[in-house]
């Protein structure tokens, strides 16, 4: 079963994300900014990363940079607000995969999850 | 505050009653909520209003129920306030719609349920706010949501004194989204920095 670690500091999104993904068969772990990512990926090696760009303490395009500093291969999907389409190509341009604009559709986030967990 | 904040104000507020910027920009917080909650909504009312704060209960015209307020500043070009205003029980009925699972009425929000009225606010307004960006090719940020939960009486306050601290009067472009199927409505209030309506009346004159 594979595993996704969804960053946000929005307990709703964690919420809302987890309980999509746990509906289609993935196990979670879950992190409210960049640094806890950092800290969760490290001590799991998830198999896909959701996350935020605009967090407290630590944004998401830092963590991006760090988590891919530790895994040159770890795969992130950015999660971005309208209006943040340019912080988002900046994280693809950095190495994310995919992003998906709130609000999203289920199949949107599913079918980026399902682009790196083949 | 830009130098564009107080005629895209004045764009807004002329917009209240014709085809323009706001209703546009209004059309996609419309989609963003109707995303969220799986539910048809329409805009029921765009109207403006000046008032004093302590006359505010007259513009809402609920004052004795318990209400949830979520709250976000905006910076920038349209340099302001945004507040979402709905009555406890359709504040239940939306959070149960947006986690997507039964949701008990009680006076009181869980704070997961905080959590899903601010995003949705958020979000709300960042379409809003995005749609305007893209008609000025400028970036308009909305400030971190807070959600304030209690009687009108008591939220109003706190509304008034963070809206316009130094000030006695608020102006407000009010839209209010009404459920097709149901009684239920979310009011959206956009409110200028006191500091743009001085300007907006020096113009004028």
């Amino acid at each position: 079963m594979a595993t996704i670690l969804i960053v946000d500091d929005t307990q709703f999104m964690r919420y809302r994300l987890a309980k999509l993904l746990h509906e289609h068969g993935f196990q979670t772990l879950e992190a409210e900014n960049g640094e806890q990512a950092l800290q969760v990926y490290q001590a799991n090696r998830p198999d896909a990363v959701l996350m935020d760009i605009t967090m407290p303490v630590k944004d998401g395009l830092t963590a991006l940079a760090e988590i891919r500093e530790y895994d040159p291969h770890a795969g992130v999907v950015m999660l971005t607000a309208v209006g943040q389409q340019a912080a988002a190509l900046q994280a693809v341009k950095a190495g994310a995969r995919d992003f998906v604009v709130k609000p999203y559709k289920p199949e949107q986030v599913l079918q980026a999850i399902a682009r790196i967990v083949k | 505050m830009t130098e564009l904040s107080t005629p895209l104000w004045r764009l807004l507020i002329n917009n209240v009653s014709e085809p323009g910027y706001l209703q546009t920009a209004l059309q996609f917080t419309l989609y963003c909520l109707e995303e969220m909650t799986g539910q048809k909504f329409e805009i029921s009312t765009i109207r403006y209003h000046e008032t004093y704060l302590d006359q505010l209960d007259q513009v809402v015209q609920l004052p004795g129920l318990t209400t949830v307020a979520v709250y976000l500043g905006i910076q920038e070009m349209l340099k302001g306030h945004a507040v979402f205003l709905l009555k406890n029980r359709d504040a239940m009925r939306l959070a149960n719609w947006l986690l997507d699972e039964p949701v008990q009425l009680s006076e009181e929000l869980d704070p997961i349920f905080s959590s899903a009225l601010a995003e949705m606010g958020n979000i709300m307004l960042s379409s809003f706010l995005n749609a305007i960006s893209q008609l000025e090719h400028d970036a308009i940020l909305p400030m971190p949501p807070t959600v304030i939960v209690d009687k009108l009486a008591t939220v109003l306050p706190v509304i008034a004194i963070t809206v316009a601290p130094y000030d006695d009067q608020v102006n407000i472009i009010e839209t209010e989204f009404k459920l097709k199927s149901s009684e239920l409505s979310l009011r959206f209030w956009l409110i200028p920095d006191p500091q743009v309506v001085h300007q907006l009346y020096a113009k004028a004159q």
